[in-house]
């Protein structure tokens, strides 16, 4: 029995290291596709630096354009699944996603205010949507903070209801602005789909920093997050200060979905499905749960992505509606594959 | 060393006052004590303030000698069994008893061996080691509660705390799990807080109990003693036309030994 079970957790373990070889040939068939094609080789051996003999138009389509929207569609499947399986777990949820605490309304509410007030020029070199866009998320996680701090004992239950309110009530105020300027409906809808299209090397040295320090504090919270799918008096009598804890992942659930939100708009099912696929492959453990949540998660997404610049090339889709077309087939096949085992 | 050290023991929930009531008790070092008493009696809530999960509104609490302050790792003290779980997502059966293993995580997400071991081991200990590998949620009531106890006893603890353990069980399930409890109090110098509903179970299988009462100690004592018709009637207001006591003579001595009690 016992070979049996580290039979299975070194087949867990390859499972990650296999996710990780499929990421890094995802981003270099990612890193060839486009308009104008680049050889595989030749991708890679830019990715490593190589200089001499590499087409100038080459080097300029992959380094300028292409390598900052990789990381960009990295950083954004990684840091939506992470946030999705911390908000599940938190909630004792599994049809929770990173927008259940209203982030994704306000990120709206903040480029629809920057079209709307023609703030384009940003700042930093940052475009003023990608800037309004992160304000609104973090300001609405301001007020989600505010009321916990006023409701000391606000159970789980309450915290969704908090979310989803705010979700009801930034989405009025965006339809109320759509409604007023409906010559820019167009703008904002179609941002409201989701694109890694327009990143930029600035946007992705912005984001970098705010999604690492996310990152970190979901992973060392996965102690803590073990517990809290038991439920409150289990983790608290594994002496986990549950009110504490909850304030600090909601934290950095909401600092990466922000920073997603920012990169890409409202990109929607990476967030719920990964993680969910996650467990369905490796259990409830959280270290490895939540490494394969933020592989799936940038493979997902990497692959959507792909297919969004691909299918009607040389225009683009929106990622948005490919991730959720490609999503549930899936993860359909997924939940019927699982239903005899788990992991 | 005392098991239970109450002193002044106060908790009200914030629309619900003096659901404890100023309880000062002290419970000697018995293998295995019962808190008995109708619903809403503060049993549970005792119990959660022992484990550290609730925060008493006054006074002090101790057990085995350790003072129980608020948001303290007792994990190495005690272990708090609920008395059921409702797991929103598929678990294996062994990761949720690793889980009394805190520190059987690497930092690699590897688990160690030596928890390993242990986590199978209080798997055989309850008799569910082979369903190691199903999943938590789809086993039987009973077997589910013998798991839970198994995380417990993985966590090596002296003490254990569990909530109303067989209220949910079929007869037979209710003969295993007290069996089972017993044993580990007699055998492996467990102490066992259990809160129980059936008098005659606890005074089968207890050796001390203690019976709350609208927040306060209604009795106190030797399970065979305390546990007695007079008891039960004061405490759960059982009228004396009613079949309290059909077996039992009023008086302790002339009880009889295993009895019901209605």
């Amino acid at each position: 029995m016992i070979e049996e079970f580290y039979r299975i957790e070194r087949r867990k373990e390859l499972g990650a290291i296999l996710l990780l070889i499929c990421c890094a040939g995802g981003a270099i068939l990612y890193l060839s596709v486009g308009v104008v094609p680049v050889g595989l080789g030749e991708s890679f051996r830019i990715l490593l630096g190589y200089r001499e003999g590499i087409d100038p138009g080459h080097l300029l389509a992959i380094e300028g354009i292409r390598l900052p929207r990789l990381i960009a569609t990295l950083l954004v499947g990684a840091g939506l699944a992470l946030s999705g399986t911390a908000y599940q777990s938190l909630f004792q949820n599994r049809l929770a996603d990173p927008f259940v605490t209203g982030v994704s309304a306000g990120a709206v509410l903040g480029t629809t205010l920057a079209i709307l007030l023609g703030f384009s020029s940003g700042f930093l070199g940052l475009g003023g949507i990608t800037l309004f866009a992160f304000l609104g998320a973090m300001g609405t996680s301001l007020v989600v903070f505010i009321l916990l701090g006023v409701l000391k004992r606000a159970s789980s239950a309450t915290i969704l209801l908090i979310g989803i309110s705010l979700n009801f009530f930034l989405s009025a105020v965006v339809s109320l602005l759509l409604f007023l300027h409906r010559n820019r409906i167009e703008s904002i809808v179609l941002w409201t789909m989701g694109s890694v299209a327009s990143a930029s090397r600035e946007k992705v040295f912005f984001a970098l920093p705010v999604f690492l320090l996310g990152v970190a504090g979901i992973f060392a919270s996965s102690r803590s997050l073990d517990y809290l799918v038991l439920g409150e008096d289990i983790a608290r009598s594994h002496g986990i200060r549950v009110p504490r804890v909850r304030f600090r992942i909601i934290l950095f659930a909401s600092l990466l979905t922000s920073v997603c939100v920012s990169l890409s708009g409202v990109v929607g099912f990476v967030g719920l499905v990964t993680p969910n696929m996650a467990r369905i492959l490796t259990g409830t453990r959280h270290r490895s749960l939540l490494v394969y949540a933020a592989l799936l998660g940038a493979l997902f997404f990497l692959g959507a992505d792909l297919l969004a610049k691909t299918l009607l090339s040389p225009s683009e889709l929106p990622v948005g509606v490919v991730t959720s077309l490609l999503g549930v087939p899936v993860f359909a096949g997924l939940v019927w594959k699982s239903s005899r085992r788990i992991y | 060393m005392a098991l239970l050290e109450l002193q002044d023991l106060s908790f009200s929930y914030r629309n619900r006052p003096g659901v404890l009531d100023r309880i000062t008790l002290t419970v000697p070092p018995v293998p295995f004590l019962s808190i008995l008493g109708p619903n809403g009696a503060g049993k549970s809530t005792l119990l959660k303030i022992l484990g550290g999960i609730l925060e008493a509104t006054c006074g002090t609490v101790a057990v085995e000698g350790v003072r129980i302050e608020p948001h303290q790792d007792l994990s190495t003290l005690l272990a708090y069994v609920p008395q059921s779980l409702h797991l929103p997502m598929e678990m294996r059966v062994i990761d949720f008893v690793l889980l009394g293993r805190p520190h059987a995580m690497h930092l690699t997400g590897r688990v160690r061996a030596y928890d390993v071991e242990k986590a199978f081991g209080a798997l055989e200990q309850v008799g569910c080691r082979e369903f190691w590998k199903e999943n938590l949620t789809e086993l039987s009531g009973g077997e589910q509660q013998k798991v839970l106890i198994a995380k417990a006893l993985a966590q090596e603890t002296k003490v254990l705390l569990i909530d109303e353990p067989v209220t949910h069980l079929d007869l037979r399930n209710q003969m295993e799990v007290l069996t089972l409890l017993r044993g580990l109090a007699t055998e492996e110098g467990r102490k066992i807080v259990a809160v129980m509903h059936d008098v005659n179970q606890a005074r089968e299988f207890t050796d001390y109990a203690l019976f709350l009462r609208f927040g306060k100690v209604g009795a106190a004592g030797p399970s065979r003693e305390v546990i007695c018709r007079e008891t039960v009637q004061s405490v759960f207001e059982i009228g004396v036309e009613e079949r309290v006591g059909l077996f039992v003579r009023s008086s302790t001595k002339t009880m009889h030994p295993s009895g019901p009690l209605y």
